[in-house]
């Protein structure tokens, strides 16, 4: 008898890599069991671990492994969507079933499109086999050494650590089959020295570019730098957004960017195509296949996604689509449908591109700003205006007189995104990938914007 | 999934010598109806299931989840929880203690009067057709879209301490909303609220909400809105309904009061709180007519109702606030023992299986008063009286807040006088709760369902729900989004 590999070899514990081979399998059983009916199946799995620390020490770590099967079925115009339950026959069967019922509750037809045909896809690279050499123990032990670090510096630290690996798998009875798989690893912190507050993080789909140590020492630099307490009067401030401040800051102008909601003059672009509104500095695409980017070159239904300029040196130019919007408007499909990956149709591969300088050569020429690193609770609260507010997570830092002064922390904003866009007056040439989305992510280098109203 | 499943689970664990462990099996079943803009939308059916182990062992916790329900996906999911735990006992520097829980094995449900489930789709998006036809009966309406949402949640908890518990709750939320457009400026309603309002029931809950009735006035609310003033700064008595009152109560004292946030646990996320623990019995955190309490017993039909948590605790009555004085976390069995409090609250709550579950709001109220609503209302010289929640946002320790509603009523002598738009109301938690004159009576108690509440990082969400009456706030800075 062959002896079973002891429990904890390390083997057994890292992440699975699977293959399309499975997912293939599990969708011809769908067709065959549809019998020729208009399908499209839509699967999903990932498997990835998360570990969560709090006051330098671990206190949540765990796997978890994902298989989600997603079936729509088109008919004679309409359309309806069931999740079976797994990939066993009895419950595709139910599944199909299901929509059957579903189908025929629908009255009339909603004009959905027939299912597409083959397609043909870019490559995204976005995968690391090293994803299948990550355990627990690994990260534990790359946490430790953080940890000891943080003790010494007398400071205290939170944060998570993760890694996954994704595999998106669509197929349907007209022929389509697209598929990708790519990775994650994630590390993020807030740590506290005193009375400053440092948020620092990294996201980047190979290992080796995750860098922990270099993320720690951002987020100390910027805790020393914050130590100091400064108040700062109600008003109008030059303003730094660091990357993930500003992938948060704008996130509600791109779930905008949908030529649906043009349509239904539901957006705040509605009426702006083609007019400058932003300033002459920004120019934003949307393009997976840029090569610090990640995610799928495919939508939701399988349809190819297109590099999209969104705003071309301050002008609005276009918006992103599904398949039935573009065939409603007789306009070119985007490839940015949600199907089952996403919960609508927004850009979501935010490239924004980089300006000449390094950030340290911007200071050098401010006499005063103010650092923003992570904002929070951002809500509009005036959709006419796209007038919103939040608050500065963690420390803002005060730049004056050519060096760090200290931090500043409550801050709230009342400020209009689209105004302040038109503030812009310098943008650095380094940038980060910001990814908080389960596909996709925004490339965002550092925004200068003068007259940010603080409240 | 069997019960005998769950329990070879926890055989394993008994094997592998864990001081604590447990599993959970989760299977959930939604189905989702909407229209928009007078037509039919959504239509979808989605069912998952899986199974999450915990496990403490060496002063570690670790977690393996899984959608591989066969022996050798159990066994993966154990293994997994076991690997993880035995990496983070690496750091551990505060030792871990469980409260003392008694073991339980029972089987608890949802009361539903009429299951949504053999109902056919087709009367379902009828009813949602008729609410649409109501919303955009005038000029002027730009967008409408109705949609409910109907979620069984079927969950089998063991642990090796003992614990089998069996439950099914069905959540069921519906709501309607529609913009109203008048050149540039457009105006929003919606109701209940914009999240939809989610109970704990069956069909009989869409019904209870009389979305198509009330269909009549959102829509000519949001028409009024784009006639109106915006509501001018300045400090004024505030009356909240119930469907911002909620908002309030949930960010400021609600997420407040989770003591995970006391031990750093979401400072990279949720942030943490300014109900520390020496304020605990000590800190007057409101007026007298204050009283708070978490998984309120009487409030089964609401959304974040359960009769045990996911760690088999009963979900036990705490009053976190009593008549202005903080008197009780939202605990885990880790954090409760932690802070010297002798038994957890029954709060831990994971999104489904693939989570660990976290502290959270379950049923979290506030009390009602003595007198009427429109006695409330009579006494109000120039006051506001908002409605629906529209924005929020509240710093890192739930301090400083500013929350938005869709439409303020104007009270001017004890009578509603007129509409504002875009109205934002701003205060600290500790100050704004003080400020409150009176709450009304049982007669204007509703339950408000929310199923988006967020936490952790990266986050899950959660239902929860919030009784109140309406209540009258004194002094309260308001102004417009505009102003």
């Amino acid at each position: 008898m062959a002896r079973r590999p002891p429990f904890f070899a390390e083997w057994s514990v890292m992440l699975q890599v699977h293959d399309k081979e499975r997912y293939k399998k599990i969708t011809e059983e769908v067709f065959r069991i549809g019998k020729g009916k208009h399908l499209e199946v839509t699967i999903r799995e990932q498997a990835g671990f998360l570990t969560r620390f709090a006051k330098n020490e671990i206190h949540q770590n765990g796997f978890r492994d994902i298989l989600k099967i997603s079936i729509r079925r088109v008919d004679g115009g309409k359309s309806a969507r069931v999740d079976p339950i797994n990939s066993s026959r009895a419950a595709l069967s139910g599944a199909m079933d299901r929509l059957k019922t579903l189908i025929q509750s629908r009255q009339a037809t909603d004009g959905e499109p027939a299912l597409l045909s083959k397609q043909s896809y870019r490559a995204v690279d976005d995968f690391d086999f090293k994803v299948g050499r990550q355990s627990p123990l690994t990260t534990a032990q790359a946490l430790a050494g953080i940890m000891d670090e943080i003790k010494l510096r007398g400071a205290e630290a939170s944060g998570y650590d993760s890694a996954a690996c994704r595999h998106v798998y669509i197929a349907n009875s007209n022929g389509l089959v697209a598929w990708h798989r790519s990775s994650a690893f994630r590390f993020g912190l807030t740590v506290r020295k005193g009375q400053g507050i440092g948020y620092a993080s990294h996201f980047h789909a190979f290992r080796d570019h995750l860098n922990r140590k270099e993320v720690l020492a951002r987020a100390v630099e910027r805790a020393l730098h914050a130590a100091r307490p400064i108040h700062l009067k109600p008003g109008r401030y030059t303003v730094i957004f660091a990357p993930r401040a500003m992938a948060e800051f704008s996130a509600p102008l791109f779930e905008d960017m949908n030529a649906r909601k043009i349509a239904d003059r539901n957006s705040f672009f509605w009426r702006k195509q083609g007019k400058r509104i932003f300033s002459e500095k920004l120019t934003i695409e949307d393009n997976v296949y840029h090569p610090e980017q990640t995610g799928l070159p495919f939508d939701g239904a399988g349809l190819p996604r297109k590099k999209i300029l969104l705003v071309d040196r301050g002008v609005v130019e276009n918006f992103v689509n599904d398949r039935k919007t573009a065939l409603d408007f007789h306009v070119a499909p985007t490839g940015h449908g949600a199907g089952a990956l996403q919960p609508s149709t927004m850009p979501v591969n935010i490239v924004a591109g980089p300006g000449e300088e390094k950030l340290s050569a911007i200071l050098k020429r401010l006499d005063h700003a103010i650092l923003i690193s992570h904002i929070w609770y951002h809500q509009v609260t005036n959709p006419n205006s796209f007038l919103a507010t939040g608050l500065i997570k963690g420390s803002a830092l005060v730049w004056q007189k050519g060096a760090w002064q200290g931090g500043v922390q409550h801050l709230r904003y009342s400020e209009s995104m689209a105004s302040a866009w038109s503030r812009v007056i310098a943008i650095s040439q380094d940038n980060e990938m910001i990814k908080d989305k389960e596909y996709g992510g925004s490339l965002w280098p550092f925004i200068c914007l003068e007259g940010f109203r603080i409240v | 999934m069997s019960r005998e499943k769950i329990l070879s689970v926890l055989n394993l664990l008994h094997l592998k010598k864990v001081f604590y462990g447990d599993a959970r099996f989760v299977h959930l079943k939604q189905r989702t109806v909407s229209a928009k803009n007078g037509h039919p939308s959504i239509l979808e059916e989605k069912e998952s299931a899986g199974i999450g182990v915990r496990v403490l062992k060496n002063e570690g916790w670790g977690f393996g989840g899984t959608s591989d329900l066969s022996a050798r996906g159990l066994e993966r999911a154990v293994t997994h929880a076991l690997a993880a735990a035995a990496a983070s006992a690496r750091t551990r520097i505060f030792p871990v203690e469980l409260t003392r829980e008694p073991a339980i094995q029972t089987c608890w449900r949802t009361e539903i009067r009429m299951d949504p489930w053999p109902m056919d789709p087709a009367e379902q998006m009828a009813y949602l057709m008729e609410c649409e036809k109501n919303l955009r009966s005038a000029k002027g309406i730009l967008l409408t879209e109705s949609r409910m949402d109907f979620i069984r949640k079927f969950q089998i908890f063991g642990s090796t301490q003992g614990s089998l518990i069996e439950s099914r709750r069905d959540l069921t939320g519906g709501g309607i909303f529609c913009k109203a457009a008048n050149g540039s400026e457009i105006q929003k309603r919606s109701f209940p609220n914009p999240s939809r309002d989610f109970r704990n029931g069956g069909y009989e809950a869409i019904l209870d909400l009389k979305l198509k009735e009330e269909s009549f006035r959102i829509r000519d609310e949001a028409l009024l809105l784009l006639k109106s003033r915006p509501c001018s700064q300045g400090k004024r008595d505030l009356i909240l309904k119930g469907s911002i009152l909620a908002l309030q109560i949930h960010e400021s004292l609600g997420h407040a009061s989770e003591l995970d946030r006391v031990y750093g646990h979401e400072d990279n996320f949720g942030g943490r709180t300014f109900l520390k623990p020496e304020k605990l019995g000590k800190g007057k955190v409101g007026s007298r007519h204050v009283t708070i309490i978490a998984n309120c017993p009487t409030d089964k039909s609401g959304a974040g109702f359960i009769a045990y948590d996911d760690e088999g605790v009963p979900s036990r009555e705490t009053t976190v606030v009593k008549e202005g004085l903080f008197t009780g976390y939202l605990s885990s069995r880790e954090t409760a023992s932690r802070a010297g409090i002798p038994h957890a609250s029954g709060s831990m709550i994971a999104e489904d299986w693939s989570h660990f579950p976290l502290i959270r709001m379950t049923n979290f109220s506030l009390l009602p008063g003595e007198r009427s609503f429109d006695a409330m209302v009579s006494e109000v010289r120039d006051g506001i009286l908002l409605d629906t929640e529209s924005s929020w946002s509240i710093d890192e320790e739930r301090g400083d807040f500013q929350l938005g509603a869709e439409i303020a009523w104007h009270i001017k002598n004890g009578k509603i006088a007129g509409a504002f738009k875009n109205p934002l109301y701003r205060g600290n938690s500790l100050e704004f709760w003080k400020k409150c004159g009176e709450v009304a009576n049982a007669q204007s108690y509703r339950i408000t369902g929310f199923p988006d509440c967020g936490k952790g990082g990266p986050m899950q969400q959660a239902f929860v729900s919030h009784g109140s009456s309406p209540a009258l706030f004194r002094g309260v800075e308001c102004y417009a989004s505009s102003s």
